[in-house]
């Protein structure tokens, strides 16, 4: 076994890795997105099936709404893996990221099992592709999770060990 | 290390082992001369291309890196610059081609050190120098392989210096050619490069010249350490360098019984230990002038600046049945020795990371 402070580094380095994979990943998540409505059909013929017809403000609120959700999707993933960055490189200490990386856990899972119970919705290879990229984003995030909670056991022994 | 070592400190080293200013400047001029006998040399004097001991920079950026290529660099920075300490070290749950590579990691003090001071006795004085360049390299050079690898040689922004103080300060290698400062705490290393194989993973070119400055304290994550922290004390290793090359020229002219591991001077080196101390630990890149006078002090004679020049001439208009009797013949023939000696052990060992080999000694170059 190690000592902890060797672990540590090890841990430190994962958590920098893994919110680098997170930043990266997220751009496939939002390429997801769009191309999932584009190739059902397009965005606006989706949208037309929900909406009423000739309703062009209701049409726009829609649009407007799906890049806000867009851009919280961006938004989460660079919190996340930003802070996770920054406590791997002993910039930070607070991990209030843990729950915001749960939720992406959880939309990551989502997606992975609904890309195998659809698997025919759509091209073979895309399925394929976008099943290993969620698979690999669920590696980081899970990767990121681990590292987190190492870290701090981690730091909480060597300060109790620095006490005594 | 550099000119200032290898030239200037082994001349010193080699008064103080007893052999004469003419002798020990022929050592010491072998010793520096490994660090320039490149193939774009050896091609203008028309000497044996397969004696190059070193490789420029722009003869680097033309090599193959595939697996010829590899065996054809490794071969020559594996036999004089990074000594490998273990050609049999273990490690546990790692891939064989990883462990051969792990296996060329340079360290002092290993069998192979012994075999290259042995190589060199009862030969010329060529060799003698050749031997004392590779020793000395081991001491500076250690922890990096002398094999193109990322996994084995790569650094990351867990670098420290260490002053004489205790306190520390973290470097920030640029990659400007810039030269470094070492008032500042800057200097200069090879870019990342995310290929295995990339001549910047060469050595410890990710780390610069860092590691040839004999002031260097540093502690830093090498990549082959599983995140354990190394800690580099030059000032104490340049010492040993030198205690031990004066111990193993003091055996190659028979003074002692047996070249031992582990041993060093401690009587010629420790007379002026505070000189030489004063010399290591000064912050200075170069620290030619001070060794030079140092050396100087303990000859009484003037020691010339180093030329590549010097034997040229002598061997151009030498008769080809007649270079080898030469200064650079016996330079190339001790390098062809020590090269095939090397690789030859590297590659009993199973490790085909330097390519096949002969025994020079027996079958002659080929």
């Amino acid at each position: 076994m190690k000592i902890p402070e060797v672990r540590l580094r090890k841990y430190k380095k994962n958590l920098v890795t893994s919110g680098w994979g997170v930043i990266v990943f997220c751009v496939w998540d939002i390429v997801k997105y769009i191309s999932t409505f584009f190739i059902k059909s397009s965005y606006s013929e989706y949208l037309e099936e929900f909406l009423p017809e000739d309703d062009k403000a209701l049409y726009a609120f829609a649009m407007f709404f799906t890049l806000i959700i867009l851009g919280l999707i961006l938004f989460l993933h660079a919190f996340v893996g930003k802070c996770a960055i920054q406590v791997g490189q002993g910039k930070r200490h607070r991990i209030n990221y843990i729950p915001v990386a749960i939720i992406l856990v959880l939309m990551t899972l989502f997606s992975f099992v609904m890309g195998i119970v659809e698997i025919n919705s759509m091209p073979l290879d895309l399925s394929i592709a976008s099943l290993i990229l969620d698979s690999t984003m669920l590696v980081a995030l899970t990767d990121l999770l681990i590292s987190s909670f190492k870290i701090r056991t981690l730091e909480k022994q060597i300060a109790v060990k620095g006490g005594a | 290390m550099q000119e200032d070592f290898h030239y200037y400190a082994t001349y010193a080293a080699a008064v103080l082992a007893g052999y004469s200013h003419e002798e020990s400047m022929e050592i010491c001029y072998s010793a520096q001369f490994v660090d320039l006998c490149t193939r774009t040399f050896l091609t203008r004097v028309k000497g044996p291309k397969n004696a190059a001991t070193t490789q420029l920079q722009l003869e680097l950026m033309d090599a193959d890196t595939h697996i010829v290529g590899l065996q054809d660099i490794t071969r020559i920075w594996a036999s004089f610059h990074f000594l490998p300490k273990d050609l049999y070290a273990q490690k546990k749950h790692v891939t064989k081609r990883y462990l051969r590579k792990y296996r060329l990691i340079c360290g002092p003090n290993g069998e192979l050190v012994r075999d290259t001071v042995n190589l060199a006795k009862g030969t010329s004085l060529q060799a003698v120098g050749i031997a004392m360049h590779v020793l000395a390299d081991t001491w500076a050079h250690a922890n990096f392989a002398g094999t193109p690898s990322l996994v084995i040689n790569n650094t990351d922004s867990h670098f420290y210096e260490v002053y004489p103080d205790g306190s520390e300060k973290q470097i920030n290698f640029r990659h400007t050619t810039a030269p470094d400062d070492v008032e500042k705490g800057l200097y200069t290393s090879s870019l990342f490069q995310g290929n295995e194989n990339s001549i910047m993973n060469l050595g410890h070119g990710r780390a610069g010249h860092f590691p040839d400055y004999s002031f260097a304290r540093y502690k830093y994550l090498p990549a082959w350490g599983g995140y354990e922290e190394v800690f580099k004390d030059n000032p104490s290793d340049y010492y040993k360098a030198f205690r031990q090359m004066i111990y193993a020229m003091k055996y190659i002219r028979g003074e002692e019984p047996e070249f031992k591991l582990d041993y060093y001077d401690g009587t010629k080196a420790d007379e002026h230990k505070e000189e030489i101390m004063g010399i290591i630990t000064k912050r200075q890149i170069d620290a030619c002038l001070d060794w030079k006078a140092f050396g100087e002090s303990l000859s009484g004679k003037e020691i010339p600046d180093f030329s590549t020049e010097s034997y040229i001439q002598e061997y151009l208009d030498a008769a080809e049945d007649q270079k080898s009797g030469t200064f650079l013949g016996r330079f190339f023939t001790g390098a062809l020795s020590q090269k095939s000696m090397v690789t030859n052990r590297i590659y009993s060992s199973g490790n085909k990371l330097a390519g096949y080999s002969i025994e020079y000694k027996k079958e002659g170059a080929k």
